[in-house]
């Protein structure tokens, strides 16, 4: 009995071990099986690219059998291999370039990410909605890796994405059952969270740190390397003109370098700011714009990213997301008092629903960010 | 009247001794093909000397001149337009377009420039090559 009892403790153990083993190959850098889904998605004319990005964003109804004729079912494979993909996405950006560090992935990866909800739409339609509602997550997982790389472009991507797959979810969701809707909350809560603005916009220091280094060589090759990267010459324009003259008087070494540090001590500011609050982080950014302005130094002015709009677009998204979440947990069932129980990730103010002339429903936040623009999440088709 | 002395005499024997030994030398007979090819060698040597100077100079020069308005052309040639007709100033410009630099620059000027600079950007970069990736087991 005992010696049944140990072999069977054993052979517990070992169960494991026996079983068909899938996972002793290392999960691959989902940057490199985007890449290979970018290659495989087949050549679309103008206007098959145009509509698959207008069904993508809604603007059009998803029409499956367009999509199959496509072509591009190889490449979705893919595509929703590489964004579960548990390993780190790595897209490889050479930072010590500079400004002159390639970023080719980032309007790629908005591409695949269309694909990704033109799926979603297609299976939905078909009545596939697990099948939908997956491709959802991918969509969403695409935001994330398309967030990384710490730099404000990848930012600025990974919020548009997302707030297309938020507004995509909005219009399906009430069409959802409880258990379904409930389940994709479940799903998103378990999301690794976004990149954020912070983050990002530390990694911007890399210009900087670029600029100092060829602020060290001798000439005539310094000047050579900033011309070539900031001097438009041959452009005639008018905002290439105004660059070249701007750009002519920091670039003697010694006022280049004090305009370097000036950048450094705002970056710092900055990026501190980026790390608050709405309601703690807009003054302090406020009040860096004005010293920027007062400065007197010309660089600064161009060199610091326009942070005020980047900042506010991480609250937007986490608006939306808020509102999404009310839809969610409510489905049809939302009506104002409980929408008011949800608030903005701005100032903490009370969502409102709003019915809009042809009956649909949105969630509407209390003010407008930026200025005259509404931040609102549209329910139902 | 001739001039006699010792002067003359010594002359007059010298004289008169490379007369005899002239008498002796017997001459080959007159070899005319080689006289006229001689002639046509010095002839041919004469007129080289006297070519104008000039040929020496325009030539080169001209072919210098041919040569650099070529790579002129060549470098700083009409514009290459684009398929839209706007005029390409990428030559100018070496930072390249699907850079952190570009991209930048298009942000400051609002989201829908980036993402419409995005959505070109997508249809150009990567073309499909479908030979590469596609496999008879689908």
């Amino acid at each position: 009995m005992k010696t049944a009892l140990i072999l069977a403790a054993f052979a517990f153990l070992l169960l494991p071990a026996l079983r068909a083993d899938d996972t002793h190959y290392s999960p691959v850098n989902p940057a490199l099986l985007y890449w290979q889904a970018a290659a495989m998605l087949p050549h679309l004319s103008d206007a098959q690219a145009t509509e698959l990005r207008e069904m993508a964003s809604g603007k059009q109804p998803t029409d499956p059998a367009k999509l199959k004729a496509l072509g591009v079912d190889s490449a979705a494979r893919l595509l929703r291999r590489a964004a579960a993909s548990p390993a780190p996405c790595d897209w490889g950006l050479l930072k010590e370039d500079g400004p002159e560090a390639l970023m080719p992935h980032v309007s790629k990866i908005r591409e695949l990410a269309n694909l990704a909800l033109v799926e979603a739409e297609a299976s939905f339609a078909q009545g596939r909605v697990a099948e939908g509602l997956d491709w959802f997550l991918t969509a969403h997982r695409i935001a994330r890796h398309s967030g990384a790389g710490e730099n404000l472009i990848s930012f600025l991507v990974q919020s548009a994405i997302e707030t297309t797959v938020l507004n995509a979810a909005a219009r399906s969701c009430l069409g959802w059952d409880e258990a379904t809707r409930r389940g994709y909350a479940r799903n998103l809560k378990a999301l690794p969270p976004l990149h954020s603005s912070q983050e990002s916009y530390r990694g911007e220091l890399v210009l900087t740190e670029w600029m100092e280094r060829i602020n060290q060589l001798a000439e005539p090759r310094r000047t050579e390397k900033l011309d070539e990267v900031f001097k438009m010459a041959g452009n005639a324009s008018k905002e290439a003109a105004a660059q070249n003259e701007s750009f002519a008087a920091p670039m003697a070494q010694e006022t280049l370098r004090k305009e370097l540090a000036a950048i450094r001590e705002l970056h710092t500011r900055t990026e501190a700011a980026f790390g608050k609050p709405w309601k703690e982080g807009k003054p302090e950014l406020k009040a860096i714009e004005k010293d920027i302005q007062q400065s007197g130094f010309t660089l600064v002015k161009i060199i610091i990213p326009a942070s005020a709009s980047c900042y506010d677009k991480a609250f937007v998204v986490a608006t939306l997301r808020t509102m999404l979440d009310a839809a969610l947990e409510h489905g049809a069932q939302l009506d104002e008092a409980r929408a008011a129980t949800y608030h903005d990730a701005f100032e903490g103010k009370p969502l409102r629903l709003q019915k809009s002339t042809d009956g649909a429903f949105s969630l509407i936040a209390a003010e407008k960010h930026p200025k005259g623009k509404d931040i609102k999440l549209k329910l139902g088709r | 009247m001739k001039n006699t002395g010792p002067q003359n005499d010594d002359t007059a024997a010298v004289r008169e001794a490379l007369q005899r030994d002239a008498g002796r030398v017997q001459l080959p007979p007159f070899n005319a093909a080689l006289h006229h090819a001689t002639m046509r060698r010095i002839r041919t040597l004469a007129s080289a000397d006297h070519a104008p100077l000039w040929w020496r100079v325009a030539l080169p020069a001209v072919a210098v001149i041919v040569i650099g308005m070529g790579i002129a052309v060549w470098h700083f040639g009409p514009t290459p337009r684009t398929t839209d007709g706007t005029v390409a100033a990428a030559m100018a410009i070496t930072v390249p377009r699907a850079s952190s630099w570009t991209y930048q620059r298009t942000a400051a000027q609002g989201d829908e420039a980036l993402l419409a600079m995005l959505d070109r950007d997508a249809r150009t970069l990567l073309p499909p090559s479908a030979p590469a990736f596609s496999t008879p087991l689908h």
